[in-house]
């Protein structure tokens, strides 16, 4: 227009505005790309208007696992993130990945067990240390969302210290035989495919008599037990597998034979990134109820966001956010590298190893102890609401505790960064 | 490339150059002797046999703006039949002349047809601006139109101001749902075109003692003039949910009884595409449906106009409710000291009994009134 | 010989969606002084109305094997709007890069997409919704019609094309019917015809990774400065200001009921809830 003054156009990028810091020269690339940007709106989008609604809880019985909710994600493509696309998975990375489960985890904790179950630790390894059949097989089904994994490593006497594990694996020609029990497996009961640890040498310690295998729901000898009761994510199933004589062909072994620890720990690792990025999308979800509650109630006339113990609350939560947002998805950059050498078959120096179980352990406990002050914190604020069901703040009491102990709780996280620093030295 | 590393500025300039000497010449050939165009016209578009509502609403305003110019308003109706009955409502609206274009090919609205009985009365009859009400319809009608005539048009106007000196009208817009206004105008072209939101004008009292001319034209339409052939009837795309319903009356424990909510139904057969709704309150005590429940349970609801009966107005409904979106709220509680009633627009304190059967009595007797 | 616009395969249908760039609303800036809109923001955006035409056109896709190419005249360099469009399934994107339309009014950008319609190796039909956050691009799709003489199709839904024609429901007026027309045609399509499929993540990654967005300049479309003069805006515009939230007031009646009901009955009337009537 005539008149207006035309913007200043800065020469080198053609853009008007200030140069950003990547373009001065000193950026750190701390920003998501546009594909990133739009992975996250329509994610977003998506889960509001189609999933959102369909979160529904049963307080009474066994829970009732979401399968429409499910179903829907899978076909909108978000059950197979960091699988690369000619396996049929979107091929966005643990970023990607992480940038998905961050807006499930705002909408519903039990989605993101599911999510993160098949994802992180169900799907992941398999790709990774899977052979070319493995990722068309078993991978592809997975990542295009017509068949569900799960991951089953711990047993009734081996949790935390999961290098204690029964279950035994004997070689019988082409197949092998597994026998005993897992627990706690998150879709145990819904999977399609399960990795499965078990002790193929009880001779060899965790590091070489351990091997990774795929029992698939059809194979002889394997039966789902009891499904637990549990006081949060009541949507997601966790169920008690049990190995009779369960018969598995040789050819469902994932990595070599005897190098499953390696299997489990990297999975575990690049999984607990993506639960962090899940406590996240909570933490987010409940400032953005917070803020709006404490503008809506009023006491004595005015809105309780007057108050400046109410101020505080939600500064602090949003400096929580903004650390996290941080750690997280740098975290996730570097499993991404990790992955990369990994899935290339490239040798993985031992100091990158430590670094990804290091910062993984480290975002962990940091995002699920940020929202499980989250939610104490809008429970608080929210008074009598916040008891009642209608505004989910309980159903999230409940969930949130989760998060602080499955995958490694968070007084092992802290074990493995100290045993670190200890061994390593400070590495800042 | 050099254009490149200037990220196109390069090209723009060169552009500019060129258009800025091109331009003159070319607005000098297009300019029409503004003298030559005079007179408002609005296009009656004829809806299920009536003349709507919002071509009386810019006769109004058309009047107005004639009156100030001192030239006269002239509606053009295209119809089959005996549309001429429809004349003296528009001259005792405001109009001094109507154009009547009979055709059994304007049975329907039927695009091509509009289009061209329009372009040959328009070119023919040369109005300085010619209002169309806004819909889908009609604002490709008037684009394809302001094209073949090779003016400018305008859309979604809210208001229009005259600049006498000029003879210039300024449309005031409104975009992005709302949220954004903005002026424009047709500095070089006649006719102005502009289609106009409903309800930016005031509808004008009839006038018995009016008189004015009813011509009927000529129309040489043919079948060859009619591009789309249409072969049968489809039904209207199905309703809105109640998540999307521009109007809904939300009723709360106070509406007493299953009988209460179905009577308060009522507005809705009355109201422009109306729809019910309930409380939790509400459904517990088994008065209202579960499936129209609103609120933090429910269905989150953003009307422009909602009426609440019976509904104190707990947190647990307000969340269901976007109240940055409606824009007329009226409640009605029988308890003044109600939360809600400070809240809402339009507070009626009373039984909402009497109240509703006092409205749709009201709003019954407005129906009528506005059909002619 | 110029090269072709497009890599789209000539033997194959083809149709255009085409879309409005407009600014990212989360993002939206403004100017405290004079309560303008900062019109240069750079990131832009699919506008929830423009999924319409993309998803018209996706559905010709699915049901005739058509191509989809996406259009859009870019006013400032971005391409976010064209990606989301690719990431719904659309095969090709097409932006129209003139530093000379960038205030441009809508009909003579319409001239400039027309244009662009006119040189592709083929079109079947072009879609283009309603406003967007800009009022008068509305206004599109009967300007392109008539600037190409092609067939309008107002408010179009489930068009299909068959015998190098069109065929679907249209809208007469308020009324819907079906109809069929030879040649091609202009679709506009109301902001409520579908419900818009969702890109998947598998659509966003390849829109950004595998689909091209190709940009032409006025050099590439053979558009010389005569051409140019012709396509100049005939409206002016003055700056886009916010609306400001009206502090509400709220009007208490304590009268009998029925006299209440007399005067807001009235005023609900004159405020056209009661319908076109």
């Amino acid at each position: 227009m005539e008149g207006q003054a035309r913007p200043v156009v800065d020469a080198r990028t053609g853009r008007a505005g200030p140069p950003t810091a990547e373009e001065l020269g000193h950026g750190m690339r701390f920003r998501l790309t546009p594909e990133q940007r739009l992975l996250k709106k329509t994610t977003r989008e998506f889960l509001e208007s189609e999933v959102r609604h369909l979160v529904k809880e049963d307080k009474h019985g066994h829970g009732v696992f979401p399968e429409a909710a499910v179903k829907k994600m899978q076909e909108q493509g978000i059950f197979g993130m960091p699988i690369p696309r000619k396996y049929g998975g979107a091929g966005m990375g643990e970023v990607g990945y992480c940038l998905v489960a961050e807006e499930v985890g705002a909408v519903d904790s039990s989605l993101a067990t599911i999510l993160g179950a098949h994802t992180g630790i169900g799907m992941a390894p398999i790709w990774l240390f899977g052979n070319e059949d493995h990722r068309e097989r078993i991978v592809r089904p997975l990542a295009e969302g017509t068949a569900l994994g799960a991951f089953a490593l711990t047993e009734p006497t081996a949790g935390s210290d999961a290098a204690r594990i029964k279950t035994r694996a004997d070689r019988d020609g082409d197949e092998w035989v597994l026998n005993g029990r897992k627990i706690w497996c998150s879709n145990g009961d819904r999977a399609d495919y399960i990795l499965v640890m078990a002790v193929s040498d009880p001779t060899l310690g965790a590091h070489g008599g351990v091997t990774a295998f795929v029992v698939e729901k059809d194979f002889p000898g394997f039966q789902v037990g009891s499904i637990e009761d549990k006081m949060g994510i009541r949507s997601s199933s966790t169920a008690e597998l049990v190995f009779q004589d369960c018969r598995v062909p040789k050819e469902n072994v994932i990595g070599k034979v005897g190098e499953g620890f390696i299997v489990a720990l990297t999975a575990l690792d690049g999984g607990r990134a993506s639960l962090a990025a899940g406590a996240l999308g909570a933490c987010k979800e409940l400032l953005g109820r917070m803020i709006d509650f404490s503008r809506k109630r009023r006491r004595a006339g005015r809105p309780i966001a007057d108050n400046q113990a109410v101020q505080w609350k939600l500064a602090e939560l949003a400096i929580k956010i903004f650390q996290n947002q941080h750690i997280v998805y740098d975290t996730a950059q570097l499993v991404d590298r990790y992955y990369h050498l990994i899935a290339e078959g490239h040798p993985v120096p031992r100091a990158l190893r430590d670094e990804v179980s290091r910062k993984c352990a480290m975002v962990k406990v940091s995002a699920s102890e940020a929202a499980g002050w989250a939610i104490e914190q809008a429970l608080e604020l929210f008074g009598a609401a916040g008891v009642r069901d209608a505004w989910d703040l309980e159903r999230g009491f409940r969930d949130e505790i989760i998060i602080e102990i499955f995958e490694g709780t968070n007084e092992i996280q802290r074990l493995i960064i100290s045993r670190d620093l200890i061994k390593g030295g400070n590495f800042w | 490339m050099a254009d490149d590393e200037l990220g196109g500025w390069g090209a723009f300039v060169q552009e500019q150059d060129a258009m800025d000497a091109e331009r003159s010449q070319a607005a000098s050939e297009r300019e029409a002797r503004p003298d030559e165009w005079r007179n408002v016209w609005v296009y009656a578009e004829v809806r299920d046999d009536h003349v709507r509502s919002s071509v009386y609403e810019l006769i109004g305003k058309a009047r107005e703006l004639a009156d100030a110019l001192g030239v006269r308003v002239e509606t053009f109706l295209a119809g089959t039949g005996d549309v001429d009955r429809h004349a003296q409502a528009l001259i005792k609206a405001g109009a001094d002349a109507v154009y009547i274009a009979k055709s059994p090919l304007h049975a329907r609205q039927d695009p091509d047809a509009v289009h061209a009985s329009l372009v040959h009365h328009v070119r023919r009859r040369r109005p300085e601006l010619l209002l169309f009400g806004q819909n889908t319809f009609n604002d490709a009608l008037a684009a394809r139109l302001a094209v073949t005539l090779d003016t400018g048009c305008v859309t979604r106007v809210s208001g229009i101001r005259l600049e006498t000196s000029e003879r210039l009208f300024v449309f005031d817009q409104v975009g992005y749902g709302g949220r954004l206004e903005r002026s424009s105008w047709i500095p070089k072209a006649k006719p102005q075109v502009a289609t106009v939101l409903r309800r930016s004008f005031t509808r004008p009292l009839p006038d018995p003692t009016r008189t004015g001319q009813v011509i009927d034209v000529m129309t040489e339409l043919g079948h060859e003039d009619l591009r789309l052939q249409v072969v049968g009837e489809a039904p209207e795309p199905a309703g809105l949910p109640l998540s999307q319903a521009p109007a809904v009356v939300l009723c709360g424990k106070g509406i007493g009884s299953k009988e209460g909510y179905a009577a308060a139904g009522r507005l809705t057969e009355i109201i422009h595409d109306c729809q019910m709704a309930t409380t939790r309150s509400s459904v517990d005590l088994g008065f209202g449906p579960a499936d129209r429940l609103v609120g933090i349970h429910g269905i989150r609801i953003a009307p422009r106009l909602l009426i609440t009966l019976g509904v104190s107005g707990d947190l647990d409904t307000l969340e269901g409710i976007d109240t940055d979106r409606v824009s007329t709220w009226v409640a009605v509680d029988r308890d003044p000291e109600s939360p809600i009633l400070a809240m809402a627009d339009i507070a009626v304190v009373s039984d909402w009994e009497p109240f509703i059967d006092a409205l749709v009595e009201t709003l019954k007797a407005e129906k009528r009134a506005l059909t002619f | 010989m110029s090269p072709p616009l497009v890599k789209a395969d000539a033997r194959r249908p083809l149709v255009v969606a085409i879309i409005n760039q407009v600014p990212d609303l989360t993002y939206l800036r403004i100017d405290p002084g004079t309560g303008e809109i900062d019109l240069d923001e750079p990131d832009r955006v699919l506008h929830p109305n423009d999924r319409q035409p993309v998803e018209s056109a996706l559905r010709v896709k699915d049901a005739d094997d058509a191509q989809v190419l996406v259009m859009a005249v870019d006013r400032q360099g971005a391409e976010e709007g064209i990606r989301e469009a690719l990431s719904m399934g659309a095969d090709e994107g097409l932006l129209l890069s003139s530093g000379a339309t960038r205030h441009s009014d809508a009909l003579a950008r319409a001239n400039l997409l027309a244009h662009t319609v006119r040189h592709l190796p083929r079109c079947d039909a072009v879609f283009v919704g309603t406003e967007t956050m800009e009022p008068d691009w509305s206004t599109v799709g009967g300007a392109i019609a008539a600037i190409l003489d092609w067939n309008l199709v107002p408010g179009g839904r489930e068009v299909r094309l068959k015998d190098g024609g069109t065929h679907g429901v249209a809208m007469y007026g308020a009324a819907f019917v079906r109809y069929k027309a030879a040649g091609p045609a202009v679709v506009t399509v109301r902001p409520d015809t579908h419900k818009p499929r969702w890109p998947t993540t598998w659509g966003v990654r390849d829109a950004y990774r595998d689909r091209t967005i190709q940009a032409l300049n006025l050099t590439d479309l053979e558009i010389d400065g005569r051409m140019l003069a012709r396509m100049a805006s005939l409206t002016e515009t003055r700056g886009q200001r916010v609306v400001r939230e009206r502090k509400k007031e709220t009007e208490t009646f304590t009268d009998p009921p029925e006299v209440s009901a007399r005067v807001i009955g009235k005023r609900l009337a004159r405020d056209g809830y009661l319908g076109g009537f």
